[in-house]
């Protein structure tokens, strides 16, 4: 039972990686990438096509895979989701550019890379770690420990240092923010940046574990985003502690009552949760101003 | 009968058949196609799957078109909604042997109940939470579908294993067989019936579109705070928009059970959800015939030959890994129409014929308004010794700061208050609080003499409180005759029944107040303009007709001078004391204070929350307190100006 929770904990906390960089874009820009998951099968297979090259040491290559998928989500902001948010708070076509974009990138990677699992080559460990009171299997360990510790990391740069002080200021207002000086765009590619780069790491590595596949997207994406979602989808501590609890729920469904509705008993807690809070477990409501 | 090509020929003497030229020219085009792929025989066999596919998947795309396209709401669960229709028509047809009027039934109710459920669940959310909730929806749909047992998994449904065919027995309904477009020798009958129902379906989203249940999604859309200050219910508004909706998908679903007697889970993947918005999109997302064209071209584009040689073409002349196959060309062309034709095919079209024709669009006879009727306040008296309107030392803090504190004021039928003071000063917190969207922290809002503290903003609408906001909010998918018209108390009273079976017949009620709410503020020429075409005045202008049009007793104006050029802001006072004339009680935001020397009965100053002076608007304005406060002054100052 500890076990299976510390198991749920540590895929928990690959969620709350991705879902933080969910919060983080949208608490500045107001969007979300619905092509995240395929951002991450492109870090992690840019990851097996150095995967050779031996003179980079493994962390390097992490690093590579999120500058790789950091620039392309600044491109991303600026050409697909930005031009796309043009017309006040009712656009949502960002939603359907970048959900589209989510097909086309997962088709490319089908078709050219296969759609077998590919090992990711470095960054395997096996064994269990022993911590103590439970036992989880060590992959998961280390892909739990890097994500969590990202995932603090960037919550305290957002929370306390100056550039979150700017990130806090863009999502508060803006407008009034861009009337002292501070470029909301540039924020927003920041924010895209910091959030797909981290998210990346994570995913690789969880790829270590179960392989390189164009279609690991979908599966974190859900996942993640209803992390999100129980966090508030604007609280950066809010998507951690939504991570680590969805992956809790979906894995003890799993255990108890099989994988069909381990699959969907997380995703049925999400809906719940929002029936009673309809904006998340940690965020608090903001009245729209007239 | 005619066409609507027939009826731009010859326009003039057939006005008496205009409203049937349009069902008439849609059956006409459906009954043509129909005969088309029927009279040939097995030859025309695929074809006529490809018209019973377009024409199931349409019933839910015109559901789907509502609301995204109308109301702004973005589903992914189209498709899952889509599938449990499908599958609760085949499920009750195989196993349990239903009625084929039955299993129709649940086709459609399963899914009206699923879709009000979510709609409750995520009533109170904003932005991408409900396609979030509908993308979870389609998950767990497509899970369901695959993995449940009693539906064959990935052998299909029905299956050889379990039901000795993969094929369902044809359905009977009033004694006709309901045979699928399979077999050569057959007249495919549940192709004629799902043609027609596409057909209905169509016809009832036009009228549905039409009418002042319609209207409503279009204020939705833009914004619910407005809606709801139109006296819509918002909540009730959004799961009876999402049961009906689903139950179209779900319409949609058995039919294409009917047409293909057998089911694939991998058919109803969150895919088919995308695809479906894809559909709405490029055909032309709230307009009428968008998703005609959108799930005729995107349905034949998969089906066909079309995407296949595109495929190869791109693995033969461009690469054999880099390529993009019908999923990703499905995408490709969503991009593609978000960047080069974000009206879609139908609402391109119509942006261009609209701009080659100018004159004969805009130019509105008779701009002379009728007489205007009487004002309702003249008609409901106030209860003897009560004002109209009271407000009972009403306080309100957000945080720690006290917004409102402890202010009380009263407006009677014909009165102009006038509610002045410097930026800051809570003026726009006490509009909010009296036309419901904050409730006081203390304090009491008393009504015709009853206590309304505790109602909420489309209660306060429907009884005869309107108002206007600091930023106009209109829609702009809406002519200003429509937008004034949403003003109308049909916006909220007419019920989706009624609308469904009256549509555009039950608009004439309101007609003689909206032509003269346009007349009164100088807008009656402009009424087939759209909102973006009108100047900042003129929006405003716009604004204060739909307030008008509600039929108001108590008309609360946020600054409705601000922006307005002189000869403008003299006909709005001129406008304000004819108003006050007829009976309106009237409170008046402004920083004008020329308007409201000119208007105003009273004026009451506030400063920081906190009520200064009180009195008419001479004495008021005379005030030093209230100047100093204007001048900027800080507190203390005040004070000892008060002193001395």
């Amino acid at each position: 039972m500890i076990d299976q929770i510390c198991v749920g904990a540590s895929i928990g906390c690959l969620y709350a990686l991705v879902a933080q960089g969910f919060a983080l874009t949208f608490k500045t820009t107001r969007t979300l990438n619905f092509a995240v998951g395929e951002f991450m099968a492109i870090g992690a297979f840019t990851c097996v096509a150095i995967s050779t090259v031996a003179w980079i040491p493994a962390p390097l290559k992490l690093g590579v895979a999120a500058v790789v998928v950091a620039l392309l989500a600044c491109v991303v902001f600026r050409f697909l989701i930005s031009p796309f948010t043009a017309a006040g708070a009712h656009d949502a076509r960002w939603l359907l550019v970048t959900v589209a974009l989510s097909l086309l990138l997962v088709d490319v990677l089908r078709n050219s890379q296969g759609t077998t699992h590919r090992a990711l080559g470095f960054a395997k460990i096996g064994g269990a770690a022993d911590l103590g009171f439970a036992k989880v299997p060590g992959q998961l360990a280390l892909m739990a420990g890097v994500s969590i510790a990202l995932a603090v990391v960037i919550a305290i740069v957002v929370t306390r240092t100056p550039l979150g002080i700017t990130m806090q200021a863009v999502a508060e207002d803006a407008e009034t923010a861009e009337l002292v000086g501070i470029d909301a765009r540039r924020v927003g590619m920041v924010s895209y940046a910091l959030g797909s780069a981290a998210t990346a790491v994570g995913a690789t590595l969880w790829s270590a574990h179960v392989g390189v596949f164009p279609d690991m997207g979908p599966v974190l994406l859900v996942s993640a985003f209803a992390a999100a979602v129980i966090g508030g989808l604007t609280s950066v501590w809010g998507a951690i502690a939504g991570g680590i609890l969805f992956g809790i729920i979906s894995q003890l469904a799993t255990v108890w009552f099989g994988s069909t509705v381990g699959g969907v008993a997380g995703l049925l807690a999400v809906v719940l949760i929002l029936v009673v809070r309809p904006d998340g477990l940690f965020a608090q409501r903001i009245e729209v101003k007239v | 009968m005619k066409s609507p090509l027939a009826r731009r020929v010859h326009d003039g003497p057939s006005i008496a058949l205009r409203p049937l030229a349009f069902p008439a020219g849609v059956a006409l085009v459906a009954a043509v196609m129909l005969f088309a792929v029927i009279s040939g025989g097995a030859e025309q066999l695929s074809n006529a799957q490809l018209v019973g596919q377009i024409a199931a998947m349409l019933i839910a795309t015109l559901g789907l078109n509502l609301l995204v396209g109308n109301a702004g709401m973005h589903s992914f669960g189209q498709g899952a909604f889509f599938g449990i229709g499908a599958y609760a028509f085949m499920y009750t047809q195989q196993e349990w042997n239903w009625p084929a009027l039955m299993s129709f039934a649940a086709a459609v109710a399963v899914p009206a109940v699923l879709g009000g459920w979510v709609a409750i669940a995520t009533t109170r959310m904003r932005g991408p939470q409900l396609a979030m909730v509908t993308l979870i929806l389609a998950v767990v749909v497509q899970r369901f579908l695959s993995e449940a047992t009693a539906l064959g998994q990935f052998g299909g449904y029905p299956n050889v294993a379990k039901h000795d065919s993969t094929l369902l027995e044809p359905p009977s309904l009033f004694g006709i067989k309901l045979e699928a477009p399979l077999f050569g020798d057959v007249v495919p009958t549940a192709l004629i019936l799902t043609v027609a129902l596409a057909v209905v379906a169509l016809l009832v989203c036009r009228r549905l579109m039409g009418s002042a249940w319609g209207r409503s999604l279009s204020t939705i859309k833009e914004s619910e705070l407005l809606a709801a200050h139109l006296g819509v219910n918002v909540y009730l508004r959004k799961i009876a928009l999402l049961s009906y909706t689903s139950a179209m998908a779900g319409l949609g679903g058995a039919c294409y059970a009917l047409i293909f007697a057998h089911l694939q889970p991998e058919t109803f993947t969150l895919m088919l959800g995308v695809n479906m918005i894809v559909m709405v999109i490029l055909g032309g997302a709230g307009t009428v015939l968008g998703p005609v064209v959108g799930t005729a071209v995107v349905v034949y584009l998969q089906t066909s030959s079309t995407i296949g040689a595109i495929v190869d073409a791109q693995t033969r002349y461009i690469s054999d890994t880099w390529f993009l196959s019908a999923q990703g060309l499905i995408a490709l062309i969503m991009l593609l129409t978000l960047f080069l034709l974000p009206a879609g095919i139908v609402g391109s079209l119509t942006a261009l014929s609209r701009r080659r024709l100018p004159q004969r669009r805009r130019q509105v006879p008779n701009a002379e308004p009728p007489v205007a009727p009487a004002s309702a306040a003249g008609e409901r008296e106030a209860s003897s010794g009560d004002h109209l309107l009271s407000m009972m030392d009403a306080s309100l803090s957000f945080g720690g700061v006290r917004a409102v504190n402890g202010v009380s004021l009263r407006v009677d039928p014909g009165e102009i208050l006038a509610l002045i003071g410097p930026n800051g000063a809570g003026k726009s917190t006490l509009v909010n609080l009296i036309s419901g969207v904050y409730r006081g922290d203390t304090g009491r809002i008393e009504y015709r003499g009853e206590d309304i503290s505790s109602t909420r903003p489309h209660e306060r609408a429907r009884a005869g409180i309107g108002r206007t906001f600091q930023t106009p909010i209109v829609s702009p998918d809406l002519t200003v005759y429509d937008n004034v018209r949403s003003g109308a108390p049909e916006i909220w009273s007419e019920k989706l029944g009624a609308a469904l079976l009256a549509g555009r017949r039950g608009v004439s009620a309101s007609k003689a107040r909206v032509d003269w709410a346009l007349g009164a503020v100088g807008l009656a020429g402009l009424v087939e303009l759209t909102p973006d075409e009108l100047s900042y005045g003129q929006r405003r202008a716009l604004e204060l007709a739909r307030a008008l049009a509600s039929e108001p007793s108590v008309l609360v104006l946020d600054e409705p001078a601000a922006g307005l050029n002189e000869s403008e802001t003299a006909e709005l006072s001129e406008l304000l004391r004819r108003l006050a004339a007829d009976g309106l009680a009237i409170i008046l935001v402004e920083h004008h204070m020329d308007l409201v020397r000119e208007v105003a009965d009273r004026a009451l100053c506030l400063i920081e929350g906190t009520p200064l002076v009180e009195g008419t608007p001479a004495t008021v304005l005379a005030d030093p307190r209230v100047t100093a406060a204007y001048l900027g002054s800080d507190e203390s100052e005040i004070k000892e100006k008060s002193r001395a």
